[in-house]
């Protein structure tokens, strides 16, 4: 369905991604993470077409993605910078979009964006930001692409709606499987509803698993950080506590005596892509 | 419907939920259970993680496959399911209550006293 071989990307003299593999064969409901400027979107748009790679293949259903008619009507990028036509109201762009996509669904649309309270009459710019991810998003899982990938649809939302809309995400996925790569800062809100993460750091993908066996993959120790080092010394540091239960994540494949916890796949993503360079408490710090 | 332990792997709430369903049966012996998609959607979670919960069943032959059709419950499953509370839960429990009554000083006649008052409150007695 997606493959990418050996892809880097140049933009300006910056390399965003380097020798970049990632291969998926099935329709699921993968989570794409990576810290800021991790080369999410660069990657979203090199799998939508949009873009060539500097060097190395992409392949979306079988087709060289970029600039292919086949590609763009079965895939659909929703991005958090995307514009629509500044000339068409909300009722118009979904009239476009039945044009464009094969399989478009009207009656998803239009009962999702009554029950969102969209106003139909408007432009795309006259929204708030919320309401231009809630447009984005239910624009994107009506076209029923194949390929649906999806940067940040949950960007500005609300609170009181964001639920809502990952549950629209997961029915629509559960009534219609289909290819959805979800990038999201929010990891902790939708790693529920992931099969599996993707983990794009330094330039490369350096995780891709099914979601709850990478968070299965590592545990917290608590107790004594001497000790524990001793036990395992490539353990991570989270945390040095006075009162002597200090806390490290080590491979779950390890084995000793100490307190463990079970990790998130959220806490054990941001420990694997932190840089080691302190933490913000000591840029506050008046030591020298 | 949300679950909160945070402390165990969603796949495994979902395993303990649907025990139970039998325990309490809401499901009997050869009534069908939950497909994965039907999980999915009650608990928020993708297939694939509501698949894992009954492959945890299926493997503690609580379950059984009939092709095409879904998976139904063992007969005897709601049995040793409580037979398995029984050994763990229950007992479990009980040696935690006296070792805490004994860190309390409450003698055995003031905590099965205590006992005999909470039975009398749930009405069961």
């Amino acid at each position: 369905m997606i493959h990418c071989e050996h892809v880097s990307k140049k933009i300006g003299r910056k390399v965003v991604l380097q020798e970049l593999n990632l291969h998926i064969d099935e329709p699921k409901l993968v989570g794409l993470v990576g810290r800021n400027g991790a080369g999410k979107s660069t990657l979203m748009s090199l799998i939508a077409g949009l873009e060539l790679p500097t060097t190395g293949r992409v392949t979306v259903l079988e087709r060289p993605a970029f600039d292919q008619l086949y590609v763009a009507v079965n895939t659909v990028y929703i991005h958090p910078n995307m514009t629509f036509p500044t000339h068409l109201s909300l009722r118009e762009i979904c009239q476009m979009g039945a044009q464009f996509y094969m399989n478009w669904d009207c009656t998803l649309s239009d009962k999702l964006l009554a029950y969102f309270e969209l106003p139909m009459h408007q432009t795309f710019q006259q929204l708030s930001t919320g309401m231009k991810s809630m447009f984005a998003t239910i624009f994107a899982l009506s076209t029923r692409a194949a390929v649906t990938l999806l940067d940040e649809p949950i960007n500005g939302i609300d609170e009181g709606l964001r639920s809502e809309m990952y549950r629209v995400i997961l029915k629509d996925y559960l009534a219609h499987p289909r290819l959805m790569i979800i990038a999201s800062h929010l990891l902790d809100e939708l790693e529920h509803l992931l099969e599996e993460i993707v983990i794009l750091h330094d330039r490369q993908v350096i995780v891709h698993k099914n979601i709850d066996d990478f968070a299965a993959s590592h545990v917290i120790w608590e107790g004594d950080l001497s000790k524990m080092l001793a036990a395992y010394p490539d353990a991570l540091i989270i945390e040095r506590s006075p009162f002597g239960t200090d806390r490290v994540v080590v491979p779950s494949s390890v084995t000793a005596s100490f307190t463990q916890q079970a990790i998130s796949a959220k806490e054990l993503y941001l420990y694997q892509t932190a840089e080691k360079k302190g933490t913000i408490d000591d840029v506050f710090s008046n030591d020298e | 419907m949300q679950l909160q332990d945070g402390q165990l792997p969603i796949y495994v709430q979902i395993a303990q939920w649907l025990e139970i369903e039998i325990i309490e049966q809401r499901i009997e012996a050869h009534g069908k259970i939950f497909s994965q998609y039907q999980l999915a959607e009650k608990f928020n979670v993708n297939p694939a993680t509501a698949g894992k919960g009954l492959t945890i069943l299926l493997e503690k032959e609580l379950l059984y496959k009939k092709r095409g059709l879904g998976m139904f419950v063992m007969e005897g499953a709601r049995e040793r399911l409580m037979e398995e509370r029984l050994q763990h839960g229950i007992n479990e429990q009980v040696t935690a209550l006296v070792e805490e009554a004994r860190r309390l000083n409450i003698s055995k006649k003031q905590l099965l006293q205590l006992i005999e008052q909470a039975f009398r409150k749930g009405g069961n007695e």
